[in-house]
């Protein structure tokens, strides 16, 4: 379930400079700014885009159906929003539309890991927008059981800092018993 | 035959403003009146204006260039060309102006650079670019600022163009800086209009909130309420009237008013906001049907005010507050229980209410659906941490340099000649000093 998460925020800031300083963007780039936004869950942000989109390219299809999956998620409507991820997309925006149902996976599986002591395999597969078989598929890669129709997830712990972190572990310890010596003489 | 008159007069005003410059006058109050007495003369040729600005010098002449730009973009009679390309090519040529003039000069014309930028952003917006003058207010701001720890003139106005062109992102990167200092002019003859102060922490305490980043938005309506006026503004009621459902939604109280804030505040401000005051009450005694009745008693307001939107919110938080007030009793709970005790209409809306303070951190918690229970235990925050280790050194660190700013700003009061003045004059020199230490805390 793992993968490399996207860093978007470049591109994201190349085209919010861009729109400032020209004015608009085009209708691909656009298109590009909205999903950035939803794969970064910046649902703030793409609401405010989606106000200030010219009309006339607010028209576009493809536009619209994004623009359908952010309204979906901003009010929780999982269910609607992989419905609507998991329709035709152009060649151009088939990866981003994988990327974002993956983000939306990973964060949904973490958030049921955390809530859940136990949870209905139907919901789960609704929650996580796939079917039965991927649903156990998932279930078993991440070690967790099913039992009478229930899954019992793990906890996902938060990744532990490597052996490559206690340098710098050591130099904040430091620079913290300066400043308290500091303090205290 | 307009302009065989136009031309002789706009003529005598270039050399007059050149004569101005010329004159060596430490003080130029001469030419400001002069301006001042020309700008009928101006409007009236609004057309042949950019001839006046290619005789004018941008370094020699910059006052009398900005009073032009000024007149130019709050333009009403445009000739033959367009709206939309009259205003956005005056406003390049102010952008123009902005980046040919020393930083020194800007600042000493600050007000009224505020002016034309206020009427430019005007124009912007009503030919429908209001994005256009983010740039340009974005590259004023660089320059008139030292440090940029500085509020200028200009913040609140490019919070409203932020605003204007739905586009908030580039203000929160303005509105996370703290700022430290009014102004940023030295002269302590200078005095920082209190209203760029106001507007920029009401604006910004409305971008907060429609960012939904809530408790920067309570601080900044906060400060906005410490404004000192001499008259209670409509910003501060609205300041006021938002900072109470802000601080609703978020904190599930409202904080009592900053200790600075003017007395006429609480006099003023409590009768013309009823129907916010009202809600408060509503939503301390749990009870939704109460604080739903109060709500669609005083609908007409809040829409009116524009307002509906977070008063729906507070209805959804007073849900998450009675949830709350139950897990400080409970170890576990059965779901239906808590839907009923609560009154919340369905179990799975319990649910969804559940799920988002789990989210928020706000309680700790793990629903049972087999059981139909939810548990809940005790935060099992791990403080060994790494990441612990670099907050509370992030922290000191800030701490450190806050101080340092704060020593700075000690310093330069004491050695401003105007509150070594009022020290002198008074004899409870000492209690000012304490009464203004909450100053320091924005």
């Amino acid at each position: 379930m793992i993968s490399e998460p996207l860093d978007v925020s470049f591109v994201i800031e190349e085209l919010e400079n861009e729109e400032i300083q020209e004015g608009s963007l085009t209708d691909a780039k656009y298109i590009k700014l909205f999903s950035a936004y939803i794969y970064t869950n910046e649902l703030c942000a793409a609401k405010f885009l989606w106000r200030r989109i010219p009309e006339s390219i607010k028209t576009n299809p493809d536009l619209q159906k994004i623009w359908s999956i952010g309204n979906a998620l901003w009010t929780k409507h999982y269910t609607q929003a992989f419905a609507l991820i998991d329709c035709q997309w152009s060649d151009v925006l088939e990866p981003i539309m994988v990327a974002i149902k993956r983000r939306i996976q990973q964060d949904t599986l973490k958030l049921i890991s955390m809530h859940y002591e136990n949870i209905q395999l139907d919901k789960f597969q609704t929650l996580m927008g796939v079917d039965k078989e991927q649903a156990e598929r998932i279930i078993e890669s991440e070690g967790w059981t099913c039992t009478d129709g229930y899954v019992v997830p793990i906890a996902i712990n938060e990744p532990e800092i490597g052996l490559s972190g206690s340098q710098e572990i050591l130099d904040r310890l430091v620079t913290l018993s300066s400043f308290t010596s500091y303090i205290e003489n | 035959m307009e302009n065989a008159i136009a031309v002789p007069l706009l003529d005598q005003f270039v050399l007059s403003v050149r004569n101005h410059s010329t004159s060596k006058q430490i003080d130029n109050r001469d030419l400001v009146d002069y301006l001042a007495k020309q700008t009928e003369t101006l409007q009236s040729y609004v057309s042949n204006l950019d001839s006046v600005l290619e005789a004018l010098d941008v370094h020699q002449n910059a006052l009398a260039v900005l009073t032009v730009l000024g007149i130019k973009t709050s333009a009403q009679q445009l000739g033959d060309i367009s709206a939309v390309q009259y205003h956005t090519v005056t406003a390049t040529q102010i952008h123009d102006f902005v980046i040919s003039v020393s930083d020194r000069q800007l600042r000493d014309m600050a007000d009224l650079l505020y002016n034309v930028m206020k009427s430019m952003l005007k124009s912007l917006g009503s030919v429908g670019k209001p994005m256009f003058a983010i740039p340009i207010l974005k590259n004023a701001i660089f320059k008139l600022q030292d440090k940029p720890y500085q509020l200028t003139q200009l913040h609140c106005l490019f919070c409203q163009a932020c605003l204007m062109s739905n586009n908030l992102k580039p203000a929160i990167n303005l509105l996370d800086q703290n700022i430290y200092v009014l102004g940023s002019n030295d002269d302590p003859g200078i005095i920082f209009d209190s209203k760029f102060f106001l507007h920029y922490y009401y604006l910004g305490g409305v971008i907060y909130t429609a960012m939904k980043n809530y408790s920067k938005a309570i601080s900044f309506f906060e400060i906005a309420l410490s404004t000192l006026l001499p008259v209670m503004s409509q910003v501060m009621i609205e300041s006021y009237k938002k900072f109470v459902l802000v601080s609703i939604i978020h904190l599930g109280i409202v904080p009592a008013l900053p200790k600075l804030s003017p007395p006429l505040v609480e006099r003023v401000l409590k009768p013309v906001c009823q129907a916010y005051l009202d809600i408060i009450p509503a939503y301390q005694n749990g009870d939704p049907a109460d604080l739903q009745s109060i709500i669609t008693k005083h609908n007409d307001v809040y829409q009116r005010d524009k307002n509906t939107g977070l008063v729906k919110q507070v209805l959804k938080a007073l849900y998450r507050k009675n949830i709350l007030k139950l897990t400080n009793t409970f170890l576990n709970l059965s779901i239906s229980d808590l839907t009923q005790k609560v009154n919340i209409p369905s179990i799975t809306e319990t649910e969804e209410h559940l799920m988002a303070l789990i989210e928020a951190g706000e309680i700790h918690a793990k629903i049972n659906p087999k059981d139909g229970t939810i548990i809940f235990n005790d935060p099992s925050k791990k403080f060994e941490d790494s990441n612990v280790l670099k907050q509370i050194l992030d922290k000191v660190t800030n701490k450190i340099s806050f101080s340092n700013t704060l020593r700075l700003l000690d310093e330069a009061i004491s050695i401003n000649p105007l509150f070594i003045k009022k020290i002198s004059c008074e004899d409870e020199g000492l209690s000012l000093g304490q009464g203004s230490s909450k100053t320091y805390q924005v």
